[in-house]
């Protein structure tokens, strides 16, 4: 007590000391721990979707079978979420990456859409045996998402602009150039074949420039992709933990001052972080191209390099814990396409899915905040 | 290190048990007995699926329904969707519909469909034409399939199509519009469209040589909006259009075309429809009704479909002045335009007028 009432002074010491105030808080959201929090997030998600599909006269509960249907329920199924994990997980090692040197890569839609856009001219018009030509249409799908996010990292080292708002800018750059190069005849534009009226496409790759898959329709099937993403998703771990180059990454990412005064160049390890996410994600392109449709069209990036972005937030900059949060986000997508296909309006399904990936998504965001406040605050 | 050899190990067995658990199971009951011989005589007649229209045999019949625009338009998709859903409620056939279906995930809708053991899946335009390279696999192999081809696409024995021709309905569409602006002494005509596409260009090049049979001197503005739905875009167009001077406008868009026409009905600018037959309806007014409406085309096969007649491997031709549709019409007429039109329109179905030659010429 520190008051300076004379009443209070007079007042004879207490014989037993007064327990110390119990500080009482509200209850938050972190004291419920990571897995309540995700049961939770994913328990509201399910409902809200429920109630969205109940309220378009649909069953929920035929809805969620159609989910599973989609993803989980035969071998097709399950190929296909492989599939659509291939490309995100990817675009999320590319992501984490980037993140560990400190440099928050967004534009990998952009870059995936033009290394794409790159595999699909080496693929339609190099010469030579059909395994050579695949694999010049990866690294040249590669080098293409590189280049693309190389122009972030130039722009960033040489006039300071921000990685953020040029990756993310660069995202539409890049949509209206494959756009204007799948229109123009004389770039990727289908031939036109005589009495047809040609879209706005590239030509069907030849048979002999496509993934191989394993399996065949209707049982398990998948394509070569998966074993892509996975070597790199192993070796990126590897050099991240365990060789000097993936110190001085995460040394900058951590530090960038205390890197720069042990002699690491931001330039040389920062740039190099930027283009080798943008290769990543330029390689995801190259492989939805030659694995799943074998052509490129207006809108083919599909939202999958923002979803392998989501992938890389769940998986904290995991490599390794990207690989069954890909997986998810991949029967998340192959799920969702299975149930518009059982008439759910395009657009429930779109935010069904988008409430799935929020309540995977939000409790690892949630974590990150917390996690930044404590650092600002101690 | 321990923890990342779980990892890893994990990533391996974990997809190799899925393999083992899934691999080899046997494909789906929707086979269907080899389809009948085309009709004696008729080489390329294509082949008749046996038992349509319930040709997987489950005692229903269920059409699935590819569009890769917004089925609720009020134009051209929405019409395919409109026919397929009359036939659907008045057979007792379940009708699916997927709509606004990106290209580049045609295969894997259709194979969606057909793993739903759908009895046909009618494809609404050419952009998801890939769709139809999943009929040769096993899942499919039930099934029948239709696909609205405008200009035509490759045809094999696993599908049916229809075909119309731009030239005809543009070019009449355009000696339509080409009538409205003689009368109210226009000389400029607007065409407001989505994506520069080769289709897109074709359309306006028939459409202004149209025009230009009544005026020859008229000009033709073109915006490409660069998409058929942004409601935005196509509505700044049209402002810029008709500050411009034109005294008809024709927006050949999708989910934008009613916004482009409230602007021309204040304006006092009349506008033709982009394939369905809208003279008389609520909502936006149209002076022209240019039909080539993918329903319409759809209806015909859904027909010989309930008659068990649908054959596959063969293309049914739509020609103006022949059939009923495609056709354009003028909404409210005056003087002898009804009957002007109604001459081009037969003397292109007798072939009297070279259309194509018309439009090469460009008058």
């Amino acid at each position: 007590m520190t008051s300076t009432s004379g009443t209070l002074i007079s007042e004879p010491p207490p014989a037993v000391a007064a327990p110390e105030p119990v500080e009482r808080r509200r209850p938050r959201l972190a004291d419920l721990g990571t897995p309540l929090l995700y049961l939770l997030s994913l328990s509201t998600a399910l409902a809200l979707a429920g109630l969205l599909i109940a309220l378009v006269g649909q069953s929920p509960w035929d809805a969620a079978n159609a989910m599973y249907d989609g993803s989980l329920a035969d071998g097709a199924a399950i190929g296909q979420s492989i599939d659509q994990a291939a490309p995100l997980l990817l675009v999320a090692v590319g992501s984490v990456i980037a993140a560990r040197a400190g440099i928050f890569n967004i534009g990998q839609e952009g870059q995936l859409l033009v290394g794409a856009a790159v595999g699909a001219a080496i693929a339609l018009f190099t010469p030579g045996p059909g395994p050579l030509v695949l694999i010049l249409a990866l690294l040249g799908a590669a080098v293409g998402g590189a280049l693309w996010a190389g122009i972030a990292a130039l722009l960033f080292y040489w006039r300071g602009v921000a990685v953020v708002i040029s990756t993310l800018l660069l995202i539409f750059v890049a949509n209206q150039a494959v756009s204007y190069a799948v229109n123009s005849p004389s770039l990727l534009r289908e031939k036109a074949v005589a009495g047809q009226v040609t879209t706005s496409q590239t030509d069907m790759l030849a048979e002999s420039v496509w993934l191989p898959r394993i399996g065949e329709y209707p049982d398990f099937n998948i394509g070569a992709g998966i074993f892509v993403a996975l070597v790199l998703a192993v070796g990126t771990s590897l050099v991240l933990v365990r060789t000097r180059l993936g110190f001085r990454l995460r040394m900058l990412g951590l530090n960038p001052k205390a890197a720069h005064r042990a002699g690491v160049g931001a330039v040389l390890v920062g740039g190099g972080a930027l283009l080798a996410s943008g290769a990543f994600a330029g390689l995801a392109g190259g492989v939805m191209l030659t694995g799943n449709g074998h052509r490129m069209q207006d809108g083919f990036a599909d939202n999958v390099g923002f979803d392998g972005l989501l992938v890389a937030l769940v998986a904290r900059d995991k490599p390794m814990l990207a690989v069954p949060v890909a997986l998810f986000f991949g029967a998340l997508r192959a799920g969702g396409g299975f149930l518009s296909a059982t008439g759910v309006p395009r657009y429930i399904v779109a935010v069904v899915t988008a409430l799935m990936v929020l309540a995977t998504v939000f409790p690892a965001a949630y974590a990150e905040v917390r996690r930044r406040r404590t650092a600002g605050a101690a | 290190m321990k923890n990342m050899v779980r990892v890893i190990a994990a990533s391996v067995i974990i997809p190799g048990l899925l393999l083992t658990a899934c691999g080899g199971g046997s494909s789906s009951s929707s086979t269907t007995e080899a389809g009948a011989p085309a009709s004696a005589g008729a080489p390329g007649a294509g082949t008749l699926p046996a038992n349509e229209p319930d040709v997987n045999k489950d005692k229903k019949v269920v059409i699935g329904v590819m569009s890769p625009g917004d089925t609720k338009d009020k134009g051209y998709y929405q019409s395919f969707v409109d026919e397929a859903n009359t036939y659907a409620t008045a057979n007792g056939w379940k009708l699916v519909v997927v709509d606004k279906i990106n290209p580049a995930n045609a295969v894997q809708q259709a194979r969606n469909l057909c793993r739903q053991k759908v009895d046909m899946i009618a494809i609404g335009a050419s952009e998801l034409k890939d769709a139809l390279s999943a009929a040769k696999e096993p899942q499919c192999k039930g099934t029948t399939w239709y696909i609205s081809g405008g200009q035509g696409v490759t045809q094999t024995a696993e599908f049916t199509q229809s075909l119309d021709y731009i030239n005809e309905s543009l070019y009449v569409a355009g000696y339509a519009a080409g009538l409205i602006l003689k009368e109210n002494g226009g000389k400029k005509a607007g065409y407001i469209t989505g994506p520069d596409l080769q289709f897109a260009r074709d359309v306006a090049k028939a459409f202004e040589a149209g025009i230009r049979k009544v005026v020859p001197d008229a000009e033709m503005v073109q915006t490409y909006t660069g998409d058929f739905n942004d409601s935005g875009k196509a509505k700044e167009a049209a402002q810029a259009q008709i500050s411009q001077g034109v005294k008809v406008i024709y927006p050949y868009l999708g989910g934008a075309t009613d916004v482009v026409t409230q602007l021309a009905n204040e304006k006092g600018v009349p506008a033709l429809t982009p394939g369905t037959d809208r003279c008389g309806t609520p909502g936006a007014q149209y002076a022209i009704s240019v039909i080539f409406s993918p329903g319409a085309y759809f209806a015909g096969a859904l027909e010989d479909f309930k008659k068990g007649t649908l054959r596959m491997g063969v293309a049914r031709e739509w020609h103006l002045g022949k059939d009923p549709v495609p056709t354009v019409k003028l909404c409210k007429p005056t003087g002898d335009q009804a009957q002007q039109l109604q001459t081009l329109i037969q003397d292109i179905g007798s072939g009297k007028v070279k259309v194509d030659e018309a439009v090469a010429a460009g008058k």
